[in-house]
């Protein structure tokens, strides 16, 4: 056994339960809040989108406007760009 | 259970009380034994105010004690000692110590009693002694568990990740000690840690008063091994 948590690095105590470091033990008693889903920390809030960030994605197609943002992503006006003759 | 332990007419009340003595008498015994210099002498005073605590039902005089029975349990015996040094010492104390059995030689070599070891005063080392002894019974009963299904070679293989995988070898060491998957072992330890928390949680709560004070009761403990 080392003598160091590999968690957090703290002394083991002589007699750790069952070798394992008590704080550490006592915080995994912890972890289903802060395990929680609706942690914020979990939740990435997506950017903005400009007209100007996305129409570089869609080169055969003109992007009129941004109509709005919905869960799956922007919805947009398109129009299609000039015909290559 | 402390409520059970606080009512009397419960028929299950004493031994109630009696396993909650059984299983954290070690945390007063460490606070006498940083009072007093004599091993035998803080022997005595433990046995004597289990003794008195089981007889005269302090927890029901104790007015349906609320809150933690940690922070009662060392009031009553701050009460009692006061109370013992005050008499004349040569008296016979507890004469009938009833079926308590303490293995203080044990006691003392996992407290680690002696002046230098530690800056702990006598009630830091009572809580903390008490956030060890809560720690041990939890793993106690986890790894009774794992006896019971047949699993001890993989509790023992995968206890150590209860608190993190920054474990030497990690997963995969443990995958393949065992002889499964690296997903199968991190499922494993899922379930172990809940089976934890859960068995945490309800040693906990058998000494506060409601379930809302055990996350707080978590914290406070986890300030005492900090010291």
């Amino acid at each position: 056994m080392t003598n160091e948590c590999p968690e957090c690095q703290r002394p083991l105590p002589h007699n750790a339960p069952a070798g394992i470091c008590p704080h550490c033990l006592l915080l995994a008693g912890l972890q289903k809040e802060s395990s929680n889903v609706n942690s914020p920390t979990l939740i990435q809030q997506p950017q903005p989108l400009s007209v100007e960030s996305l129409s570089p994605l869609f080169e055969q197609l003109e992007i009129l406007e941004l109509l709005g943002q919905g869960g799956m992503g922007p919805f947009t006006k398109l129009g299609r760009s000039s015909w290559i003759v | 259970m402390v409520v059970a332990a606080a009512e009397r007419s419960e028929p299950e009340s004493d031994q109630a009380l009696a396993s909650l003595c059984e299983l954290y008498w070690p945390a007063l015994y460490g606070y006498v034994r940083r009072r007093v210099v004599d091993a035998h002498e803080a022997q005595e005073l433990t046995l004597a105010f289990f003794a008195e605590l089981l007889e005269k039902n302090y927890i029901g005089d104790a007015d349906r004690q609320r809150g933690r029975f940690r922070s009662f349990l060392i009031t009553a015996f701050k009460h009692f000692l006061s109370k013992e040094w005050d008499k004349a010492k040569a008296q016979n104390r507890g004469g009938g110590h009833r079926t308590l059995s303490f293995d203080f030689q044990k006691a003392d070599s996992s407290i680690r009693i002696e002046p230098t070891s530690s800056t702990l005063t006598a009630e830091q080392l009572y809580d903390r002694e008490w956030a060890m002894t809560l720690l041990s019974r939890t793993m106690e009963r986890l790894q009774k568990q794992a006896n019971e299904r047949q699993q001890v070679i993989q509790f023992e293989t995968i206890k150590r990740f209860l608190i993190g995988e920054r474990q030497p070898g990690g997963y995969r060491a443990a995958a393949e000690c065992l002889g499964m998957t690296e997903v199968a072992i991190r499922q494993a330890v899922s379930r172990l840690r809940k089976e934890y928390q859960k068995l945490l949680h309800e040693e906990i709560a058998e000494t506060v008063s409601s379930s809302d004070e055990v996350e707080d009761e978590i914290h406070k403990l986890f300030q005492s091994l900090e010291l």
